[in-house]
């Protein structure tokens, strides 16, 4: 099975006291499995490995790692929110256009209200080193929220992660890396590592938790401004020959009763 | 407005048959008087216009949980289901109508792919918030 790990994030709160604690909250789903402070900022995660007699790995352990904001809108809302909707005037102006036109300019008319209708609006972001860039995603409001609500907060958007880093990753405990996911919510990066679980016993790693925060003078457009956290965690791995889940002994064939044939 | 979000241990709920110890419940007005955040029996501190917005997030991706209700009372928190406009991801919405104390409520949920459905009953809650 793949351990997975939620980090719960809010991110508002986490900005204003620049503090993990109470902010920041680590879930697994290997409770069952002995991980110990579940929803809080100290997890430690329980890691069970599989090892052949020979004592050679059988099966590799993984961990997931997903970060989600309290207040955010999945990623995935806030992209189709971009894309604007024209609407009938677009249209509208586009039909007059080519009532008028020569045949030799209906081609040029149509590419360019195409190229207007595809505009998607955007989020500007900051990187570390200060370059911006642009990401096709919009904070709408979802319908139904009171028009009272209309400035963006940080706590609109989702964290990231960033790095995962620390003892676990320095002895060759965690192999992390960072990987994209067709994911419904998360739509994007997660990180994921695999354990070496012949390396027993407890490890403390960091996952670097990157959020943002909009800045931006009134009617100047806003810009997202990055900002990292640390997040310290462990893992205990243990491990343990492998075995037949049926039967409880080693691998191989069920114990199932010989089928008669008629004389 | 305040967000709460349910995080459900899918596995872990359906392996129990309740969502006591399988729901984490967090909203983000800790800071105005929230109380025990991440379990089951979150109390949520709240005042008389306040809006709140519901989701539901399963702990694996692969798992399937889904809100069909919250169960309170419409004259004191009137709620609605809606959808993220463009997609379809549920989220629920209720006005605070008239000032709470000390509210209990509870969200049904369909879990797991065969929408077994449940209901976390185990002492969510709605509270006073700090002045």
């Amino acid at each position: 099975m793949q351990n997975g790990i939620i980090l719960l994030v809010d991110v508002d709160a986490l900005l204003e006291e620049r503090r993990v604690e109470n902010n920041v909250y680590l879930l697994d789903n290997t409770k069952k499995l002995g991980s110990i402070g579940e929803g809080t900022t100290d997890l430690t995660t329980n890691i069970v490995g599989a090892l052949n007699p020979d004592g050679s790995i059988a099966g590799e352990a993984v961990m997931n790692w997903l970060p989600y904001g309290i207040a955010a809108a999945p990623n995935p809302v806030l992209r189709v929110a971009a894309r604007k909707d024209h609407g009938a005037a677009r249209f509208h102006e586009l039909l007059a256009e080519l009532k008028t036109a020569s045949p030799a300019n209906v081609a040029k008319i149509v590419a360019r209200h195409e190229k207007i209708a595809n505009q998607q609006e955007c989020a500007t972001f900051e990187r570390k080193d200060g370059r911006h860039h642009e990401v096709p995603m919009a904070f709408a409001h979802p319908a139904g929220v009171s028009k009272g609500e209309t400035t963006v907060s940080a706590g609109d958007l989702s964290p990231l992660i960033s790095d995962i880093t620390g003892p676990a990753v320095d002895n060759g405990v965690l192999y992390p890396a960072q990987y994209g996911s067709p994911d419904a919510i998360t739509e994007g990066w997660y990180w994921s590592a695999t354990v070496d679980t012949h390396k027993t016993g407890l490890h403390v790693y960091q996952i670097h938790l990157l959020v943002h925060r909009p800045v931006g003078k009134k009617g100047e457009p806003v810009v997202w401004k990055p900002e990292t956290f640390v997040v310290n965690a462990k893992i205990n791995v243990t491990a343990g020959t492998i075995a037949n889940g049926f039967t409880g002994y080693g691998p191989g064939v069920l114990p199932l009763v010989p089928q008669l044939t008629a004389a | 407005m305040i967000n709460v979000k349910s995080i459900i241990d899918v596995v872990g709920a359906l392996d129990d048959n309740t969502l006591a110890g399988n729901c984490y419940l967090y909203d983000d007005n800790r800071r105005g008087g929230s109380l025990n955040q991440g379990t089951h029996k979150l109390a949520t501190a709240v005042k008389k216009g306040d809006q709140i917005l519901w989701t539901v997030t399963p702990m694996e991706c692969e798992a399937y949980a889904d809100i069909t209700a919250i169960n309170v009372p419409q004259d004191i928190c009137e709620v609605k289901r809606y959808t993220y406009d463009g997609t379809a991801i549920v989220y629920w919405l209720g006005t605070v109508k008239e000032a709470v104390d000390d509210l209990p409520y509870s969200i049904t949920l369909n879990v797991g792919s065969h929408s077994f459905s449940m209901t976390c009953d185990h002492g969510s809650r709605l509270i006073k918030g700090n002045a």
